[in-house]
């Protein structure tokens, strides 16, 4: 019988990739009898989602001014620019 | 002779200059290296202008440039000694949540996630900030799979861990640690 604590590891590598036949058995024999570790598994899910979620988020976000004239001016600094 | 079309850094800055900044944030979570990696990229740019190929566009090649400078960050950042220290602490964090004999030490309550809660700024606030709490590879793994959907692979590759197993319960460790500060900063709080 597994105990929480490695069930919590075997519910995220499921997440990841395929578990074997044999701890696909004992992960879900473990979640019928432990609601925690039921909840656990549904945290995990949800926190998935923010990290798609997230990339979605960033989008409104830019270089400060001051980073931007930071960067010009290297830039312009550049012997290859040629200006 | 450079190519003069596409020789255009002040309009680089003004066109790419944004976009590049988010896919770099995005990924090494700090605004000053983030900044860094824009200017890197653009400099690297100017100097191989030569090999731009017309047929891609510049956004492409210099987001293509980027991913590279991105990726030698995170190589820099996790050399072996690092990386091995920093699992070791790992270990440590599930031994906060577990007693001796591998139960929970506290219940798990069960989450309220209403629609609305994606829509507000204060749990993003929370959730950055929790990130920000977990040891910076931990973070990185999160990005690396998540966002940019690289390979289990890949992601030893570049955070230098040995075997999948161990990305596993590197990813394992970085979850609960996440989850246990969502749970006391924003869910236990509501």
């Amino acid at each position: 019988m597994l105990t929480c604590k490695q069930a919590v590891d075997l519910a995220s590598t499921s997440l990841e990739t395929p578990l074997p036949r044999w701890q696909r058995w004992q992960l879900r024999l473990h979640l019928l009898m432990c609601r925690h570790c039921r909840r656990y598994l549904k945290q995990l899910h949800f926190l998935r989602q923010l990290s798609v979620a997230m990339k979605s988020r960033i989008k409104t976000i830019g270089l400060s001014v001051a980073a931007r004239e930071r960067i010009a001016k290297k830039l312009q600094q550049h012997p290859d620019t040629g200006l | 002779m450079p190519n003069r079309i596409a020789f255009d850094p002040a309009g680089w800055l003004h066109d790419y200059g944004d976009s590049l900044y988010r896919y770099a944030l995005l990924r090494v979570r700090s605004e000053t290296i983030a900044e860094d990696l824009v200017q890197e990229t653009f400099l690297a740019g100017l100097q191989s202008l030569s090999s731009f190929n017309e047929q891609s566009s510049i956004k492409t090649w210099l987001l293509g440039i980027m991913k590279h400078k991105v990726m030698d960050y995170f190589r820099h950042q996790y050399n072996k000694t690092e990386s091995l220290a920093a699992y070791d602490d790992a270990a440590d964090l599930s031994a906060e949540q577990f007693d001796g004999h591998g139960h929970w030490k506290e219940n798990i309550k069960h989450w309220k996630t209403p629609e609305k809660t994606l829509h507000d700024e204060q749990f993003w606030k929370i959730y950055q900030q929790c990130l920000s709490r977990l040891p910076e590879n931990m973070a990185t793994l999160f990005v690396l799979r998540a966002v940019d959907d690289l390979s289990a692979e890949q992601c030893c590759q570049v955070l230098n861990i040995a075997t999948t197993n161990q990305l596993y319960v590197a990813l394992s460790r970085a979850r609960l640690k996440l989850r246990q500060c969502m749970d006391t900063y924003w869910f236990m709080k509501e």
